[in-house]
């Protein structure tokens, strides 16, 4: 019989309020209030072994009732030693039926002490605690170089002006081939393996659509609206093919990664969501956000093994409000600044200058901050809820060392004309690998090739053409 | 068989192995290596000496072409695949790198490919967009110019534009002095319509669309002290429509933005500022170029047609004044506007110079 392990990510369902759903967790469990914490507060699982599904399910819903993030995962042969006799009936505390906890386990003081098999067996029909995250935290290293990029890069742009474009995909797949095998981690670099035949042949389609357009714009607008009608109909379409063709040219130890979600809920996410947004005077960008991000993270797989978006609408809601508040205080600050210089202003002539040229220069640059924070914080929050099997992404972008690195991008960018583009480049991978840690749960010896499918070729090469930048 | 253990279990590195890892293709596992090619046969061996994976030939091998000192891999036909830092001992077991690997590692051609790359990128935006956009406004139909003037005009009634407040007699009046001249150029094949309209935000001000509509402001109207000058902003603002002016712009912006996303590779977030602003600059520059186009334009055909050229620089010299004063002071007391290449109009000076001494003959 089959068995499964049940998994407490540590995350809380949408509407939940992350404190109550510790303390009932407390409750529930007997968890100290320490251990609790870390489970809910930074990236620990806690898992429980050896369960029948139907137990499994059952504490799963009951946890899912109460607010907790919970899954089950099918245990292989033999990393657990089944044995039905132990399988002690459901604690009364984690059970669907009954509430309270009349004698909470102490099993966690055990799981302390003793480790391994014993404490699997032991903790039967409780919580068992496994913390995953004793695993290691591996880094992400970029180990790519400006002045090797840079040369790269001349010659890529040189030979796509001389071949009037037409080198234009083979140049991609150089410059993306150099930033996938300089990041590495554990030691092994990642691969970019598509080929710039297919992405010429996306291209040539893309062109022909954008051509379409033109000619249709240029004589016709009625048949211009159709086609861009036509088209925006068919992006999440070619959304799907540009994640499918990008994850799947994308591997790792030679295991490659693929894209699975369904070009349904591609519609919804990329075109339901947007439009309900619209209608809702932009009040649903946070859940719009949300279920774009969980869409895209959710179909991603690693060979067999599926990644998954390990987080609530609740921290999107939390910051898009945060976000409108700082507008709304930075406006109320400007125009009472203004109001105040212009009171204090004696020269009449001055008093128009000081206030239309005071808002000129500070607005712009809150929207500067306002839009690094953003930034800075959707990243963490996205990256931190991914998750792949028991292993988790973790991310720390900062604000005042993104905008450091943003700036000094910019003025690089513009004070040398363009030449130090490739060095921006290379200086954005490299805080992006420097930010971001993989918290393996255990070695990466055990991922699974998956069976390699027939594919629709032109369609995902189409994709290609709208390939977007997305990182994993 | 033998020759295959024989040749995994040679122990030390020889001359004619390299070492890297071996990924099976099936599982994420890695198993530290080594590729020795033997009498045109190349096998992957681990540390224990066992056979990992081989292959008759080393032509039918696919090896991933060479790229700055990033690890290269060789794909062997099940699916596994030997990768490898030593991208040297690679070269030297399998063949060369790759001719862009070459080009890449020659600081000479890198130089060249930089100062190439740079004269390309200018002649082209100085040289090569406007050519371009001249060729395709000309070779489009005029329906594609009437499409573009009616929706421009209809964008500047609504948010813009209010009816004149002339009175008829003085819109008549200035009508009739325009008639010859827009006789003139409809027996060339334009068809003109000057229109009037009041505008608090543009205030003094003419523009021409695509589609041969021509707009005094109110304001402007009123600037002038004759209809001569009115007559000479009116050929400036036709040079603007045979010219295509409107539409070339367009075409201009769109190569532009072409180029600069062929150059920087996918733009992301703040990079995007750096971006637009050469766009901008270029867009001045080619603007200033379209004045001096109308310009032209208008001093030919007031000489054809009679009219001193002093007029353009009357009404050019007060318009300027007032745009730059708000018509408070005199031009000296407000100092200079905005330097030539952050405006979209050249000088007034340099720009009144050919009027000027033609007007002086």
């Amino acid at each position: 019989m089959a068995s499964y392990s049940l998994v407490v990510s540590g995350e809380v369902h949408e509407g939940f309020d992350k404190e109550h759903v510790k303390s009932v967790f407390r409750t529930l469990t007997g968890l100290p209030e320490a251990r609790t914490d870390e489970l809910f507060d930074t990236g620990k699982f806690l898992r429980q072994h050896n369960l029948s599904e139907e137990q499994a399910q059952r504490k799963r819903d009951a946890l899912a009732q109460r607010g907790i993030v919970c899954y089950l995962e099918k245990e292989t042969a033999g990393s657990v030693v089944a044995d039905d006799h132990t399988v002690a009936p459901v604690v009364p505390g984690i059970s669907s039926h009954d509430d309270t906890l009349t004698d909470p386990p102490s099993m966690y003081a055990r799981d302390d002490a003793k480790a391994g098999e014993e404490t699997v067996h032991a903790d039967v029909g409780g919580m068992a605690v496994e913390q995953q995250g004793e695993g290691e935290r591996l880094p992400f290293i970029f180990a790519g170089r400006a002045g090797e990029f840079f040369r790269i890069w001349i010659v890529n742009l040189l030979l796509t002006i001389v071949t009037l474009g037409f080198y234009y995909p083979w140049a991609k797949v150089r410059s993306n081939r150099y930033f996938y095998a300089s990041t590495c981690l554990k030691g092994d670099s990642f691969s970019y393996l598509a080929e710039p035949l297919a992405i010429l042949k996306g291209y040539l389609v893309a062109l022909l659509l954008i051509g379409l357009y033109v000619f249709a714009n240029i004589f016709n607008s009625l048949a211009s609206g159709v086609v861009i009608l036509l088209l925006f109909a068919l992006l999440p379409l070619l959304l799907v093919r540009a994640l499918r063709f990008r994850a799947r040219n994308t591997a790792y130890r030679n295991i490659r990664f693929s894209f699975t979600g369904g070009v349904g809920d591609a519609y919804a996410a990329f075109l339901l969501w947007p439009l309900l947004t619209i209608v809702s005077f932009g009040i649903l960008i946070p859940l719009m956000i949300y279920k774009q991000k969980a869409y895209l993270f959710n179909g991603f797989r690693y060979g067999e093994s599926t990644f998954r978006f390990d987080t609530s609408a609740g921290p999107f809601w939390r910051l898009y409000l945060m976000l409108f508040a700082m507008f709304i205080g930075a406006g109320v600050l400007i125009s009472a600044l203004t109001m105040v210089l212009s009171l204090g202003g004696s020269d009449l002539q001055s008093l128009p200058m000081v206030a239309m040229v005071l808002p000129m220069i500070l607005l712009p640059l809150v929207y500067l901050g306002l839009y690094a924070f953003l930034f800075v914080r959707q990243t963490n929050l996205v990256y931190n809820a991914v998750a792949l099997e028991q292993h988790r992404l973790q991310s720390d972008y900062a604000l005042g060392s993104w905008l450091g690195l943003q700036i000094g991008n910019l003025l690089g960018v513009v004070l040398s004309l363009g030449l130090l583009i490739p060095w921006a480049k290379i200086r954005t991978a490299r805080y992006r690998a420097q930010h971001t840690h993989f918290l393996a749960a255990g070695d990466l010896d055990r991922f699974v090739a998956a069976e390699e499918k027939k594919r629709s070729a032109l369609g995902e090469e189409i994709g290609s053409a709208f390939d977007m930048d997305i990182a994993i | 068989m033998s020759a295959v253990t024989e040749a995994c279990n040679t122990p030390g590195r020889r001359p004619d192995s390299v070492q890297g890892c071996y990924y099976d293709g099936k599982r994420s596992r890695r198993h530290p290596a080594r590729l020795l090619v033997h009498g045109g046969c190349v096998r992957v061996c681990n540390e224990q000496g066992g056979l990992l994976d081989s292959m008759d030939s080393v032509r039918e091998l696919r090896i991933s072409p060479r790229l700055g000192n990033t690890p290269r891999a060789v794909y062997f036909p099940g699916g596994g695949h030997f990768e490898t830092p030593d991208n040297d001992g690679l070269d030297r077991l399998m063949g060369g790198g790759g001719l862009v690997h070459w080009l890449e590692s020659r600081y000479l051609f890198v130089s060249v490919s930089v100062v190439l790359t740079a004269l390309l990128v200018w002649w082209f935006v100085v040289q090569g967009v406007p050519a371009l956009a001249r060729m395709a406004a000309f070779s489009l139909p005029d329906t594609v110019l009437q499409k573009l003037g009616r929706e421009a005009h209809a964008l500047l009634d609504e948010q813009w534009l209010q009816p004149s407040a002339l009175s008829t007699q003085e819109q008549q009046r200035v009508r009739h002095a325009f008639a010859p001249v827009l006789e003139n150029f409809r027996q060339q094949g334009y068809v003109l319509q000057v229109h009037f309209r009041g505008s608090e935000d543009m205030g003094a001000n003419a523009f021409a669309l695509p589609s041969g509509d021509i707009v005094f402001t109110d304001d402007m109207v009123r600037l002038a002290e004759n209809d001569d000058e009115l007559l000479a902003i009116l050929l400036h603002e036709i040079g603007h429509v045979t010219s295509r002016h409107g539409l070339r712009q367009v075409i201009q912006m769109s190569s532009l933005m072409v180029v600069i996303t062929l150059v920087t590779g996918d733009v992301s977030s703040l990079s995007s500022m750096a971006v637009s602003i050469p766009i901008m600059l270029m867009q001045l520059g080619y603007s200033r170029n379209f004045e001096r186009e109308a310009d032209a334009l208008a001093l030919r055909e007031m000489l054809a047609d009679n009219i001193d050229p002093l007029n353009f620089v009357t009404i050019m010299q007060r318009l300027q004044q007032q745009k730059a004063c708000g018509g408070k002071k005199s031009a000296t007391e407000c100092g200079r506007g905005l330097p030539d290449f952050l405006s979209t109009h050249p000088q007034t000076e340099a720009r009144l110079k050919p009027f000027l001494s033609a007007a002086g003959n």
